[in-house]
Order: C-alpha cells, then structure tokens, then sequence
C-alpha cells in the first residue's frame, strides 16, 4: 500500500461519516440505509482501526521517530561519530543494523514480549517527554543494564566472533557472555556507546541529521577521556591470529587504531586463523554465519566481517 | 424508526477516532501516535460498541433475539 493510500481512504470515510450524520434519519428509516450504516459504523471502522495500528506501530520503529524528541537528536548525531571504536556508530555506518531502524535494533530485547515492552517504555518517554523531567542531552539513561541478549541476537554463533581470543581470556568466556554474567558493553570492552559529552569533538562520518549542539561542543574540551583497556586494539580488526589482545605489536595496533573503519574492514580475514578452512575459501566468505533472526530479510544486520 | 442519542454518539465517535488516525497517518510524532493511541483507537472501539448495542436493542424490541 502507498503512503498516501490509507490518507485518501481515510479522508473519504470522514466525509462519508458526515453524511451518515446528516442523513442519519433517514437511513435508518430504510433497509437499504440501515445497511450502510451497518458497514459505516462497524465494518469500516475495524478496517481503519486495524489500518491504523498497524501503520503507526510500522513506523514508530523507524528512527526518525525516535529521533523525533529533541533531547535524541544527539544520539542521532552520534551514530555519525566517524570511529569504528563506537559501537553504534560502526554498526550504524556499515549497516550492520538496518539504518532506518538502527534505535529500535538495538534497543527491543529480543524476548517474547520484548517487542510489548519496548513500547511500553515509548510511551512511557512521551510522558517524561511532555509531563516528566527531561534529562539533559547525555545524560538519558537505560532503565537497567544493557542486555547481551541484544549483542548476541546476531553475534551468537558467529564465527568469527567465537574465535575472537579477546572472548575466551581474561576471565572471559563465551559461557559468560552468553549466560549474561560478563556484560558486552559495560565490562571494559566495549563501552564507547553514545559517548554524548564527547561528542562536540568527535569527527562526523556523512551528514548527521541534526547538527551538535553548541553546549556539546564546549563540554567537550572539559570532559575527561574516559579509559579504556582496550584504546589501543581495533574491536574490528581479527586478533584471532594466536596473539590475543595483549599479544599485538605495538607499532601494529598504533597503525590500526588510525585507519578509518573501511580500511579496518578490508583487512579483516575471517579465514586467518583456520586450519581447516580449504584453500581459495578466503575468496568465498560464508553468509550464513549467524543464527535465524526474527528480522525481515534484507533488513538482517551484515555479517561480521563483510565488508562495507 | 428514529435513530437513538445512542446511534448519534456512536457517528460522532467513530469521526472522532478515523481524524485522530488521519492525524497520525499524516504526520507521525510521538504526540500524534499518543493522540491516536489514547483518544483515537478508544473512540473508534466505543463508537463500534456503542453502534452493536444499539442494533441489539433494536433487534430486542423487534423480538427478533
């Protein structure tokens, strides 16, 4: 159905209804009438009714709309921070997740009732929106803690991201991660989300939809560098190659860390570390890496290791 | 037959909530899908309901129950 279809229809049931209204002693006057209203005020109705929900519940999961409070632009302008270190951003500009509905990919835990949930907690942001206090930009923060189930909706089971050796040392277990014990992004490793208050200074990749605002871009000087154990390793970059994290040469992860995420990307090789990988399958990169997903086809986020 | 204070509201209703929605449908904000959500599907449920009652009791009357 077009976009402008569900607005002619509903257009011509609202004229339709004034004239039920106007002529509505004399409708019920006769059979034929007494019909039509059977179809005005029951069947029409539960069509537009069914018409409707389904519409607006399609498009509140488009970022736009989620973007469409003034204190998100920020974390809009965010996805656009040209680093491959911040975890939306990369997945964002790569279309790891699909673009148009990078929030509501990321943020609907994927459980039976996670999609109920998360509306939910929208509407539970227009009251904060409209009757609330709202928090300032950078500082709206998660009910609870970020779930790895999120993560993993895609990266469980991924190839290369169970040989990744940065998730099987450290106290780090695949077991861990999957089990929620040891948290994805608040546990050292990958913890530059939507670093807000940094973003004044950040460089932007594309053309962000709303601009930084000007408070950011003086926060930005006087807020500390958060640390990072993991600054000087490329997240992207395969350190399955027996090193482990640690193992990298310095000069190696000082050149890493200055390219930008396309050439990060490029060096990428699923297959180096493989023994049983046959030969020429580096040219031949498997799609299936990940489990069925519930999202539509096409709109699946990419593989790890595709390249953009 | 005249039709019923009751068969009026349940016209007015169901206009109500199809503007709503045309509302929604037009631009698609947070307040718009709250105005929607909260008075438009509401509207639309009772003018539905309030419209069968009124048949019913129609029907009723008529002994056709």
């Amino acid at each position: 159905m077009n976009s402008y279809e569900p607005i002619v229809l509903l257009l011509a049931a609202g004229a339709f209804g004034v004239y039920l209204l106007i002529r509505l002693r004399h409708l019920v006057a006769e059979r034929g009438g007494r019909m039509l209203l059977f179809l005005a005020l029951l069947v029409l109705p539960l069509a537009l009714l069914q018409v409707g929900v389904t519409r607006t519940l399609t498009a509140s999961k488009e970022k736009d709309f989620c973007t469409s409070c003034h204190e998100m632009e920020v974390y809009d302008t965010s996805l656009h921070i040209d680093d491959p270190e911040f975890i939306p951003a990369v997945h964002y500009q790569n279309r790891y997740v699909p673009q148009e509905k990078a929030c509501y990919t990321c943020h609907t835990d994927y459980t039976l009732y996670g999609d109920f949930r998360a509306k939910l907690a929208g509407l539970n942001h227009v009251r904060v929106h409209y009757l609330g206090d709202v928090p300032p930009a950078g500082e709206v923060k998660l009910y609870e803690p970020y779930p790895n189930d999120n993560c993993l909706q895609c990266h469980r089971g991924a190839r290369r991201f169970e040989k990744r050796s940065a998730h099987r040392t450290d106290g780090v277990t695949l077991e861990m991660l999957y089990s929620n014990q040891k948290s994805c992004v608040d546990s050292g490793c990958h913890d530059k989300i939507h670093d807000i208050k940094r973003l004044g200074k950040a460089e932007l990749w594309g053309e962000p939809r709303f601009p930084v605002p000007d408070a950011l871009k003086g926060a930005a000087d006087e807020a500390p560098a958060a640390e990072d154990p993991f600054a000087a390793e490329d997240p992207f970059a395969d350190d399955s190659g027996g090193a482990g994290a640690a193992g990298k040469a310095a000069g190696e992860e000082d050149s890493g860390a200055a390219k930008p995420a396309a050439e990060l990307d490029d060096v990428d090789d699923l297959w180096a570390d493989d023994d049983k990988a046959p030969e020429g399958a580096g040219d031949a990169k498997p799609e299936a890496t990940k489990p069925e997903t519930t999202k539509p086809e096409g709109e699946e986020p990419a593989a790890e290791g595709d390249a953009p | 037959m005249i039709p019923t204070n009751r068969l009026r509201a349940a016209v007015i209703l169901v206009l109500t909530g199809i503007l709503c929605e045309f509302i929604a449908l037009i631009k698609l904000t947070p307040a718009t899908f709250l105005l929607f959500a909260a008075i438009g599907i509401p509207c639309l449920v009772v003018g539905v309901m309030l419209y069968a009652l009124d048949v019913l009791r129609r029907l009723r009357e008529k002994a056709a129950l």
